[in-house]
Parts: C-alpha cells; sequence; structure tokens
C-alpha cells in the first residue's frame, strides 16, 4: 500500500486537454479539494457581499485555484506535426541494372508530384559503398539529382540508413524507404533498421527484382604463393557458369599476354563450360625473374552474331593472383638521375648485393609490387614525386611486410621534400620537424583559395590546404586566405604548430567567389611581409575568372622576391589560364593547370610548392667530419667518417631509434631503427659529390652503405618455406609448409606475421602449427583488392643454440567486389527490414496510389511549449481582481451622477479660468507698455540694479583685511555708535525699495 | 529631493547618449531589409538554387540562373517554378547574366550571355513546365577582336519607343577585354557588331573609357542613359546611348563600406522613378542611387544568414512593387516591399554626394 501510494506521481502518465498537456496531473487533485473549501469558507467571508459581488468573488476564486493547481500540474502547450518526410535511400551500385535506377527516379517524382499535401518532404540519400545525402528533406524536392555519389562497387545500405535517420527532420513525422536489390556487402542494413525501429521510423522498401539467367565468372585463380625461379607456376583457374558457356581462357603476367597456344594465332585456350559445377582449368606458366608475378585470368565469352552469348557482367570475367618467385636478395634504388645514385650503386654491386635503379616515375604503385624487393634505397626523393597511395604503400611495405628502406638525403630529401607529415616520415627513425630549440630561419605560405565550379571544389579545396600544412614543418608560417566578398583570412598568418588551429580554420572554410585578385594579393603580400621568414612564398588555386592584378601589384611581390604559383583548376578557357600563367610567370611561381581528371595530383602540387619555403631546413657550411655517436652492427669497423658539407635538419626521435651520427648543435646525421616487421636507415646527408665529395673517394665507402643496405634488407631465410593460399568466403587460410636445409620438417617455429590490406590498413595475424612443419594462419579478406601477408620466423635448430630465422610472403587477391557476383536480388532481406520496422513492401505499380507519404502507423513529433508561467501570473491577476470585488463596492447610480456633477463643475471652472487669465493678461500688456516707454521702473527680477546703482563706480568687495581685534580689543561704541551718512542712506534707500515692491505687489 | 535624483540621472544619461543617433544623418545609417517574401533554398529540384548568380523580371514572373546551369521561372508570390530548362553546355561555366526583352515582333525573348562559351543565347521563353527549349539564335565568338568575346556579363536591350523593335543590344564582358560591345539587328534576331568602347583599366577620365569588370548593365530608355555596374572598379557609370560617359558615380579609390562608397557593384536594377538599386556583392547590401545627381538615398541590409540579411549578393529586379534581391551565399531569393523600405528611409534633403567623375554630358531630363 505503501509503495503504491509512493509510486503515484510517477506511475501516472500526462494528461492530455485538448491542446494542453499536463506532465504532473496528479496536482489537478488539488482542484475538486481546494474547491470545496473556497465555497465552505466564502460562505462566511462573502456572507456580507451583495448577491451579484458574491458570485463574481466566489468564481474568481475558484478560477484562481483551477489556475495554480494547473501551474503545479507542469502544464505544456502541444503543437503537433502534421507533415511526413520521407527520405529514399536510394541504392545506386554497380549491382543494380540502370535501367531499373531511372524507372525508380521517375517512380518517386511521380509519387511526390501526385502528393497532395503540400507539407511533406522528400529526402534523397544515395548508397554505394558509403551512402550520401543528395537532397535534405524538404517540401521543395521534387527530383532525384544525384551529385557526388562515392564508390559503387559495394552496397552499404546500413550507412545509408543512418545517413537517412541523421537528416530526419524533428518536425515532421519520418519515414524511409529502401530502393535496393537487398544485396548489401558492406554493414549491416537489420542492425541499422534496430535503430529505426527504436526511434519509430518505419522503413518501408521497394525491390529491384532480377535474375541473371546467362552468366559466367571466375570464382578463383589459384597459384602457390611463392615459387623458385625456373620452376613451372601451375595456375589454376576455376569458373561457373549458370547456363552451359563457351569462350577463351586469356592469362597475362605482369600485364603482359601469355601466350597459352603457341600453335594457335590466339593467345589464349578455347574453353567450354558445364552449367552448375565448378569448371577448373590448369595451366602451367614458367617463373622468370626473382620479383612478384602477378597473373590475371580473363574469360572472353562467345560472340554470335554480334552479341556476347551466356554472359551478362563483364566485371566478373577477371580474376587475380600473385606468387613471389624468390631468388638473391634485391634492392631497389630510386633517384632522379643515373648521376646522383651511381657511387652507391658501384658500392652495392662491389658487394654483390643485385639492385635495379630506377627514377621516381617507375616507382611501383602498389605495395604487392614493392614487396618483391628486400631493400628500398631513395636517394635525395622529394615527397610530391610519390602519391599518396605509393607513399602508404612505403610505409606498408616497411612495416607490415618487413621490407628495408634507406632514405638518403639531399636538398629535396626528408623535411626539404615536403616529407613531414606524410606516412613515410612514420616509418624513419628520425623527426623530420626541426628541434624546438633550433634557431633556424622559418617558411612563410600563404595559399589564397577561390571556389572552383566543380562538385567537389570544396572537399578538394580543404585536402589541398590540409595537405600545404601538413609539408611544412611546426615552426613555420602559415596563413589562409578566401574571398567571400571581401577578401579575408580564415587563418591567419601564424605558426603552424602542432597544425591543430589550422587544420580547425580550413574545416570552417567557405571558398567564396572571388571577383578580382588584386585585394587578395594585396592582403597576401602584407601578410607575407608582416612575419619574420627566410623564405616567403603564395599560392593561388582557382578558375582563373577573377579579375587579373595589376602588374604594378605583381612587381612588388617580386621586389619582396615572393613567387606566387598559381593552380589552376576546371580552368573555363585559354583566357582564365593565360591571367594564372601571367601571375605566375611575373612573379617567378610555377603555373599548374589541372584538368577535371587530374585533380588527384592537387595535393602533390601543394605539397610540392609548399616545399618551396622548407629550403630553411637545409644545413650548408664549411666541410666538418660528423661524429659517430652509436654502435651498431651497421657501423662495424667504421672508427671515423670523411667531412661532409651538408645535411638536412632532423630532430632525435624519441623510442628505440638509434643515431649513429651527430652533426652540428647535435643534429642527426645518420639513424636507424627496427619499425614493425622491418627496418629503416636514415642518411641525412647526401651520397654525392655535393655535400659528401670526401666521402666518394673514402676507402670506407662500400663497406659504409653495405653494412647499411644489408642491415636493412629483409631477412632471406635459410629455411625452405612453402605457403599456399586457400579462400573461403571471406576467409583466407594461409598455411606455410616449413623444412630446414637438410629437409627435415621445421617445428617449433615462432611467426609475427601482419596481413596488408587493400584500404591501406594491416592488421597481425596469428600462425598456428597444426601439424609436424605446417602452420596455419585464418585472415579475414572481405575486401576487394590485393593483400599482402608477411612474416618473418624463428625457429630452434637442430644444432643446440641455434636459431632458423626467415620471412615469407603471401599475396591473397580478390580482384572485384562481391558486388559482381550477386545474380539475382535478395528479397528476403527487404522483406525482413519492412517486418521489422513496421513498414511496408512496396511493389512500384502506382506512385500514387502506393501513398509514400502515408500516415500509417506513423506518430506525428509533437512540440511541447511550457505554459505554467502563463498560468500562474493570471491566476496572481485574478487574485487581485478577487480583493478588488470584495473590497470595492460599485453602485452604477452613483458613479453616473459623480460623472455628471464632475461635467458641471468643469464647466463652470473653465469659465472662471479664462476671465481671469483675460485680466491677467490686460495687466502684463499695461506694463510691458510703462517699461518700454520708460515711464516707469519695473525690474524685471527681483535683485536688478537700479539705473542710479549701475552709474555707480564699481565697489571693492574684497579690502585689505581688517585686522583681527579681541574683546578686550574692542573699540568702544563699536556696537552702539550711530550708522554714519552713507550706511543711513544705503538702508533708507532699501526700505524705500521694500515698501515699493509692497506696494506693487499688493496691486498685482 | 536626492532620493529623486538618482533615477533620474539614469534615465538622463542614457537618453542624452542617444541623442548623437538621433541627429545621426539618415543616410548615414545601413538600414535593415524586412522581406515579407523568401523564394528557394539550397538544392537542385526546382525551385532551389545552387548559388544563383543572376535574376531579371519579366513584368509577371522572376528568371535566375545558378551554378548547376539551370534557367528558372518563379512565381514571384509563391516561389513555383513555372518553367526551367538546362543551358545546353556547362561544363567551361555557368551564364552570369540573363535579360528578358522583347525581340523583334514584339514577343518576349531571353537574352542570356553565355559567359564561358563566349557567346549571347536568345531563346523563346517556355511557358509550361516540361516544355523543350531551344535557342532561336546565337552570336559570338571567342577572341579579343570585334564581336567576339572573352566572359560576357550582361545583355543590355534598345528598344524603340513602342517597343515593337530592337535598336541596339548591349553586350558586356571581363577577362581582360574589358568592354561594351553594341549589335544591330541585320534580320530578325540576327545581330551585327558595330562598334565597341571601353578597355580594361581603372581610367576615371572622360577620354578613356575603362572597366574592370562590368557587371551588369540598364538602360534609361527616357533619359537615353546606359547604366553600368563596373564591379572592380568600384563604380557605376552612367553614358549615353552611345558609349559617352556622363558620369562617374564611386571610384575606385574610395572603396569600402561607408554609405557612400561601393563594393564590387554587382547588380542594378533601375525604379520607376529612375533611380536605381545596386546589389553590392562585397558589401553585402543594396546601394540606393540616383544616377542623375550621383546622390547616394540609402544602403539596406547587413551581412549574415537570416532572413533581412544577405551574403553576396549578385542581382536585383523589380517587380510589382517589389525588390527582388538575389541573396547568392544563401541560395535565395528576398522579397522587399519597395514602399516600405523607402519609407523606412526618406533621403535627407541634403543626401550625400557619391565620389563623381567627370560630368561631360548634361544630363537629359524630359
Amino acid at each position: 500500500m505503501t509503495d503504491a501510494l509512493a509510486n503515484i506521481p510517477t506511475t501516472l502518465a500526462a494528461l492530455q486537454v485538448g491542446p494542453i498537456q499536463f506532465d504532473t496531473p496528479v496536482w489537478l487533485v488539488l482542484i475538486p479539494i481546494l474547491w470545496a473549501a473556497a465555497v465552505w469558507m466564502g460562505r462566511r467571508s462573502l456572507a456580507g457581499l451583495g448577491n451579484v459581488t458574491r458570485w463574481i468573488a466566489l468564481a474568481v476564486r475558484l478560477i484562481v485555484i483551477a489556475l495554480l493547481a494547473g501551474a503545479a500540474a507542469e502544464p505544456q502547450w502541444r503543437n503537433e506535426a502534421k507533415d511526413v518526410a520521407l527520405t529514399v535511400v536510394l541504392d545506386s551500385s554497380q549491382s543494380v541494372p540502370l535501367q531499373s535506377q531511372q524507372a525508380i527516379e521517375q517512380y518517386i517524382e511521380a509519387a511526390k508530384a501526385g502528393n497532395k499535401n503540400e507539407g511533406d518532404r522528400l529526402g534523397i540519400v544515395t548508397v554505394g559503398k558509403d551512402a550520401f545525402v543528395q537532397s535534405l528533406p524538404t517540401p521543395s524536392v521534387s527530383t532525384v539529382e544525384r551529385q557526388h555519389v562515392g564508390v559503387l562497387d559495394g552496397t552499404n545500405l546500413a550507412s545509408g540508413v543512418r545517413l537517412a535517420m541523421s537528416v530526419a527532420p524533428p518536425n515532421a513525422a519520418n519515414r524511409l524507404l529502401i530502393a535496393s536489390d537487398g544485396q548489401e556487402n558492406v554493414g549491416s542494413v537489420l542492425a541499422a533498421a534496430e535503430a529505426a525501429k527504436a526511434a519509430g521510423i518505419p522503413i518501408d522498401v521497394l525491390l529491384y527484382k532480377y535474375k541473371i539467367e546467362g552468366e559466367v565468372m571466375i570464382d578463383r585463380l589459384i597459384t602457390p604463393a611463392t615459387a623458385r625461379m625456373g620452376e613451372n607456376i601451375p595456375l589454376r583457374v576455376v569458373m561457373s557458369a549458370t547456363k552451359p558457356a563457351r569462350g577463351w581462357l586469356n592469362i597475362t603476367l605482369n600485364g603482359e599476354p601469355v601466350d597459352l597456344d603457341p600453335d594457335s594465332e590466339k593467345l589464349g585456350v578455347p574453353v567450354e563450360l558445364r552449367a552448375g559445377v565448378p569448371n577448373v582449368f590448369t595451366v602451367p606458366v614458367p617463373a622468370r625473374n626473382a620479383e612478384a608475378h602477378e597473373f590475371k585470368a580473363t574469360f572472353e565469352p562467345e560472340v554470335v552474331g554480334g552479341r556476347l552469348v551466356g554472359d551478362a557482367i563483364a566485371e566478373n570475367n577477371s580474376q587475380m593472383a600473385v606468387t613471389f618467385v624468390s631468388g638473391e636478395g634485391r634492392v631497389l634504388i630510386v633517384s632522379d638521375s643515373p648521376t646522383e645514385s651511381q657511387q652507391v650503386v658501384d658500392a652495392l654491386t662491389q658487394s654483390k648485393i643485385a639492385s635495379r635503379r630506377i627514377s621516381p616515375e617507375q616507382f611501383p604503385g602498389s605495395l604487392r609490387e614493392i614487396a618483391s624487393y628486400d631493400a628500398v634505397v631513395m636517394l635525395n626523393q622529394a615527397s610530391y614525386a610519390y602519391s599518396q597511395a605509393q607513399q602508404e604503400a612505403m610505409r606498408q611495405y616497411v612495416h607490415d611486410s618487413g621490407g628495408g628502406l634507406v632514405m638518403v638525403g639531399g636538398p629535396n630529401a626528408f623535411g626539404a621534400g615536403g616529407w613531414i607529415g606524410s606516412p613515410v616520415e612514420d616509418a624513419l627513425p628520425i623527426k623530420l620537424d626541426p628541434p624546438q630549440k633550433r634557431q633556424m630561419p622559418r617558411g612563410a605560405l600563404a595559399l589564397v583559395i577561390h571556389s572552383v565550379e566543380i562538385p567537389e571544389g570544396v572537399y578538394l579545396g580543404k585536402k589541398v590546404c590540409e595537405a600545404a600544412v601538413n609539408a611544412l614543418s611546426r615552426l613555420d608560417y602559415i596563413g589562409i586566405l578566401e574571398s567571400p566578398g571581401l577578401p579575408t583570412w580564415s587563418h591567419p598568418m601564424s605558426v603552424v604548430g602542432d597544425g591543430s588551429a589550422v587544420k580547425r580554420s580550413i574545416q570552417n572554410m567557405n571558398f567564396g567567389d572571388m571577383p578580382d585578385f588584386a585585394p587578395s594579393l594585396e592582403m597576401t603580400l602584407k601578410g607575407l611581409l608582416s612575419v619574420d621568414a627566410g623564405q616567403r612564398h603564395a599560392i593561388i588555386i582557382s578558375d582563373g575568372d577573377p579579375q587579373a592584378p595589376s602588374n604594378a601589384l605583381l612587381q612588388k611581390f617580386v621586389d619582396a622576391r615572393i613567387a606566387i604559383s598559381t593552380i589552376g583548376v576546371a580552368c573555363h578557357g585559354a583566357s582564365d589560364q593565360n591571367t594564372l600563367k601571367g601571375i605566375a610567370e611575373k612573379t617567378n611561381g610555377k603555373f599548374y593547370n589541372v584538368a577535371h581528371d587530374q585533380l588527384a595530383t592537387l595535393p602533390q602540387i601543394f605539397i610540392k610548392e609548399a616545399q618551396t619555403v622548407k629550403r630553411s631546413l637545409i644545413w650548408e657550411g664549411p666541410p666538418f667530419a660528423p661524429t659517430i655517436t652509436g654502435v651498431a652492427e651497421t657501423m662495424r669497423g667504421i672508427a671515423g667518417v670523411p667531412p661532409i658539407k651538408g645535411y638536412v635538419v632532423t630532430a632525435d626521435r624519441e623510442g628505440l631509434a638509434l643515431v649513429t651520427m651527430r652533426g652540428k648543435e647535435n643534429d642527426p646525421v645518420a639513424a636507424q631503427w627496427q619499425y614493425g616487421l622491418g627496418r629503416t636507415v636514415a642518411f641525412m646527408s647526401d651520397a654525392t659529390t655535393r655535400w659528401s665529395p670526401d666521402w666518394v673517394a673514402w676507402s670506407g665507402f662500400r663497406a659504409f652503405w653495405e653494412q647499411h643496405v644489408r642491415w636493412a634488407m629483409r631477412p632471406s631465410g635459410n629455411a625452405n618455406v612453402r605457403v599456399v593460399t586457400q579462400t573461403e568466403g571471406d576467409e583466407t587460410i594461409v598455411t606455410a609448409y616449413a623444412t630446414d636445409a637438410s629437409n627435415e620438417r621445421l617445428n617449433f617455429a615462432n611467426f609475427q606475421a601482419r596481413l596488408a590490406q587493400p584500404d591501406g590498413t594491416a592488421k597481425d595475424a596469428e600462425f598456428r602449427q597444426v601439424g609436424p612443419g605446417r602452420y596455419e594462419a585464418r585472415v579475414r579478406t572481405d575486401q576487394s583488392g590485393f593483400y599482402v601477408l608477411s612474416a618473418n620466423y624463428r625457429a630452434p635448430g637442430a644444432a643446440e643454440g641455434q636459431t632458423i630465422e626467415g620471412n615469407i610472403q603471401a599475396a591473397i587477391t580478390r580482384p572485384f567486389a562481391d558486388e559482381y557476383r550477386t545474380l539475382e536480388d535478395n528479397e528476403p532481406l527487404m522483406r525482413q527490414v519492412a517486418a521489422l520496422t513496421g513498414g511496408r513492401v512496396i511493389e512500384g505499380n502506382d506512385p500514387v496510389r502506393d501513398d509514400l507519404w502515408s500516415r500509417e502507423r506513423l506518430k506525428m513529433p509533437v512540440a511541447l511549449r511550457p505554459i505554467w508561467l502563463a498560468l500562474a501570473l493570471s491566476a496572481i491577476g485574478l487574485f487581485v481582481m478577487d480583493v478588488g470585488v470584495r473590497r470595492v463596492r460599485i453602485d452604477p447610480a452613483l458613479i453616473a451622477a459623480a460623472i455628471r456633477k464632475a461635467f458641471r463643475a468643469s464647466e463652470k471652472v473653465a469659465g472662471e479660468q479664462v476671465d481671469a487669465l483675460k485680466a491677467a493678461r490686460k495687466q502684463a500688456q499695461v506694463k510691458i507698455a510703462k517699461r518700454a516707454t520708460g515711464g516707469d521702473e519695473v525690474k524685471s527680477v527681483k535683485f536688478e540694479a537700479s539705473k542710479e546703482q549701475m552709474s555707480r563706480p564699481p565697489s571693492i568687495l574684497s579690502d585689505a583685511p581688517a585686522p583681527i581685534v579681541t574683546k578686550s580689543e574692542k573699540p568702544a561704541g563699536s556696537k552702539d555708535a550711530p550708522m554714519n551718512k552713507q550706511d543711513a542712506e544705503g538702508m533708507s534707500r532699501l526700505l524705500k525699495a521694500k515698501k515699493r515692491a509692497q506696494e506693487d505687489m499688493k496691486e498685482e | 529631493m536626492r532620493r529623486a535624483s538618482l533615477p533620474i540621472l539614469l534615465l538622463t544619461f542614457p537618453t542624452l547618449g542617444a541623442l548623437p543617433g538621433c541627429f545621426k544623418r539618415t543616410s548615414d545609417a545601413v538600414r535593415p531589409l524586412t522581406p515579407d517574401r523568401v523564394i528557394g533554398e539550397p538544392g537542385l529540384s526546382p525551385g532551389q538554387f545552387s548559388y544563383p548568380r543572376c535574376i531579371a523580371s519579366d513584368g509577371q514572373a522572376l528568371w535566375v540562373i545558378d551554378k548547376a546551369a539551370r534557367v528558372q521561372r518563379l512565381d514571384p508570390s509563391t516561389g513555383q517554378v513555372l518553367a526551367h530548362f538546362k543551358m545546353p553546355d556547362s561544363e567551361n561555366g555557368k551564364p552570369t547574366g540573363i535579360t528578358i526583352a522583347p525581340g523583334e515582333n514584339g514577343e518576349q525573348l531571353l537574352y542570356i550571355p553565355d559567359t564561358h562559351y563566349y557567346r549571347v543565347m536568345i531563346y523563346k521563353p517556355p511557358t509550361t513546365l516540361g516544355q523543350p527549349v531551344e535557342p532561336i539564335s546565337q552570336f559570338g565568338s571567342y577572341g579579343t577582336g570585334p564581336g567576339q568575346f572573352l566572359f560576357l556579363t550582361d545583355v543590355a536591350v534598345l528598344m524603340n519607343d513602342d517597343n515593337t523593335k530592337v535598336l541596339r543590344l548591349f553586350v558586356s564582358e571581363y577577362g581582360g577585354n574589358d568592354r561594351i560591345s553594341i549589335f544591330e539587328p541585320t534580320a530578325p534576331n540576327q545581330y551585327a557588331f558595330v562598334r565597341s568602347f571601353g578597355t580594361f583599366g581603372p581610367s576615371a577620365s572622360p577620354d578613356k573609357v575603362e572597366f574592370s569588370r562590368p557587371q551588369s548593365m540598364e538602360i534609361d530608355a527616357k533619359r537615353k542613359r546606359l547604366i553600368v555596374a563596373d564591379s572592380c572598379n568600384h563604380r557605376i557609370g552612367v553614358f549615353d546611348l552611345d558609349g559617352n560617359l556622363v558620369r562617374w558615380i564611386g571610384s575606385p579609390d574610395s572603396t569600402g563600406p561607408g554609405p557612400t562608397q561601393f563594393c564590387y557593384p554587382y547588380g542594378l536594377c533601375l525604379l520607376p522613378d529612375a533611380t536605381a538599386v545596386v546589389a553590392e556583392f562585397g558589401n553585402h547590401r543594396l546601394h540606393h542611387i540616383n544616377p542623375d545627381t550621383g546622390q547616394s538615398l540609402g544602403v539596406y541590409g547587413v551581412a549574415g544568414r537570416d532572413k533581412g540579411q544577405l551574403n553576396s549578393p549578385w542581382g536585383v529586379a523589380f517587380l510589382d512593387n517589389h525588390l527582388y534581391i538575389l541573396d547568392s551565399g544563401n541560395h535565395r531569393i528576398l522579397g522587399q516591399k519597395l514602399g516600405e523600405l523607402l519609407s523606412s528611409a526618406a533621403p535627407a534633403r541634403t543626401a550625400p554626394r557619391l565620389a563623381l567623375g567627370l560630368n561631360t554630358v548634361p544630363p537629359e531630363v524630359p
């Protein structure tokens, strides 16, 4: 019972009375109780009042009680929404035929046109691998417009549903409509539907129905993960077909076709496929070099009468696989010219290390290609020569595939080469930002940003700004200027620091239109000159249509030795390009014209340009010999090194990095460390006569480079390990068969493995021994693309204390997305989503009758506004009225009589007042006339001087001070002495004047 | 008495503080806009805008072109789309001007300076939704020679007195070739180049007419004047119909936010009383001026995103006693009753005069 009472306030639900909702309606119970008390008390207290007055007073009291109790019950004014917002989650992935997508667009537009409620809203979210809002839900949206839809080789319906929920307006009831084939391959739409259900948002579904009847696809291309030089690599191609089909099977190796049938004119072999069973074809291909062998198998369907027979989707007609062919360890050397690398190549050749020199343009584009080398040596390389993907692949190459990286200096390397903030910096044993305490000239970079008329202009604009900021050191200055009408510093010229402030500014940029370059450039010049910098540089990104600046303004930049580089993006024509080109040429900057299909190069251009201010990171001066500081394997037998004339300034990295040589002000000159599975070496001076002329002739030159490169190289190992991979669904089983040098099974090996994934991330992989000399790792491979698995192993040898070490690699491929594996819709999933959320399965036959904005099962949102204060104030007002009713007796007859009397009296008084005013006016006129004629001296003010007084000489108000006399010295008769004549006359005049004034006042 | 003094003082000081504001000249104050209509929102559906950059009135409805290259005709009272079409080419860029004027036989035509395709497109405007639209004529080519264009900004159409015959087209352009070219009809909707006036520069000399991005033009046929918004020189030019300079209002050296200054005047429209309203892109406001006298009659609006605020306005049109301001940065059109606006600011007797250039030709007043 007690519990029940205690629960009363909480168990009573909100009470709704018309448009008013009481959140704590228990207080309303007071109304009848207090009403009864008021009536009972009123019988006595109001007994003395008249009949009408008594009832009025009682009614007022009752209303006051009701209002106060109502105010205590937390009243809210309900404003219920009337409109429905429908957000369509439109599957735009490549599994949905284009015709189906167009049909659904027309259906939605027809449905909106047929919807009668003008307040209803339509929003569009497209779904591919990611979801994007195309239109926010508003009443105006009537068509399906697509802007940026992202990558379409995946279907992430869950992301679409979540995004649609996030844009659902709170002041309308919301529905979602998923228009899809239901073949999701990223995320879980059911999990997202649970969230929609919790939010009370029903999801209707509209199914793209399809079933592909005739289709051929290559399920798998199986190759051994590793092979030896000279072996035949067996390729097993597994194909499936929904109907019997014929065609040709072609194979390429590293992009070059393999002639499978030398006797025939065609390169491939004919194949005949049976329906419903795996069709396996085996093709042997000899291993050519010690490098990664990338195979691609492609099915070419039969063509009859100009039409493909038995195949509908081309994207699933090929598969890829990689076999690593082992051989002598190889080193990849990258330099701009053969001259730059000649000394290092010679040193390695003399040390019997096989190497291959390439220019940066030839650098491999993917991890699997780099991974076939045991080490990469980069000589004086700038970051802008490498794409973001290549830089990430380099980092992964070291960290996740166990490769070695040797970065050698020069004026374009390290921080001076724009590597600050790059993925490669993470792999280096030094920090590229100079130390805080180091006094060195700073760079100042100004970015002038103009909006460009391309859909992804804002996104790109932010990307390039971030790229430029990342390339600067923390000591440099950066300023970003844009022009929303008038030029404005989005980020005023200030020190980069940790970059967080400038990156926040970048996110808040508006990318306004710029009518005229001149004001922006004037501000830029002022900003650059306002900071103490050794190098100043400006970059403009624009479509080139603002008005060109004057030559006089550009000359000011030249005079200040500030170059302006200009980047034309989607320029409208030759004239725009000429404007930008002119600015760059006149100020000794560079002009870049970036076409629509080259937008990906923009960040690299910005990094390259930002590098202009990075020259300050180079130390050049009189030759000195660096100090050897660390004991390391790489410096074995090297007691001293020749002098160097320059190096790139870097800073120590905390952790396990080992600095082996130091230069001026304790700057690191050489350093090394283990990074993930691999190793990196950094040498901040160079390997040419530019900075190290004495090194080239030094007897220890060969040993120095051999020891550093060998230390970094991936260990080739002294065991025999063969690796086989087998993909099962989203999982791949990697099996390693290990034997030692005497061909005995290698047991108790410990593997440290990493799997580099197609999206640039990596994860650990765990090998377990599953049999004698047999180890197995299971890894998830659900993304399309290439995976590289690398593992360092260590096992006890046969002899006491002997250790067997080595490295293995395997590549796993999923060349096409699961999107292309689906041959029919997934109707059950879509029905499940509708059922879960209380939505409908829409057939899509009649856009109007389907009623996409249906109110069915929708709870209209209500906006509540508290009104307790209004009720309380009303109660107070009525309370005052209650007092008035009781205390003030109102007699209408008396009031009327009083009003009549007041009117009469006012008329009489008014007449008297008019007469008096007239008389006073007459007297005043007489007086004024007298004064004007001088007949009578009437003073205008009480103390006005008379003519006589005015004619007297001025009296001195402050005479010499009278001698101070004491009471005893007071002269006799001073008190009672008669007034002298002058005083007597003055007094007499005053008395007369007083008398006259009194007479005047009497007259008036 | 002493007790009463404190409240009196408290009341007195704010009153005294407010006095200077009372005596401030009316034209010095930026007056607020109080739009009673807001048309459009960001988006790509009909009735939505993606950074609209030009506006014109056909006497019954508004025409707007945005950065999605869509030409839309809108009902000014409801914002509903009455007709729309897309420019045939837009990859290079989108038009920044639109003019509605009668053609050769009196029917209304759309003249669109196709800015980044170096041509003037002439359309018979569609009257219903979904009606296919094809240009009935076009002229112009890329170049700096006579009759060629770089970036076109606007077309002004000079009609005969009874509006039945086109006498001249004025076409403005920028991009280093900042000038106004005059074309005259040779056949219905066919035009031939006659001559041009103006070159790129900031000069105010009557002997040397220079422009820096003449962004929009209006013709005052009654006074035989061509009014030009010389945007990047921050001034308004008044010319006779042969291109002779009457006066400059404002100057490149006096740009700024002051009530007697311009900052990137982009849009322009003439009012029935022959005064003009200028949309200032850089100052995010409207500027009411008298082209005959060079007087500034008031400035209206402040920068922002709220209902009465502007963000980089590109244009302004007059229709049915309303000013329709193209609030480009906010992707909308604001409708402001002209009467309400002007009544909020009766111009002072001695309205400030903007920096005037030379007055080489006496104003013609009927």
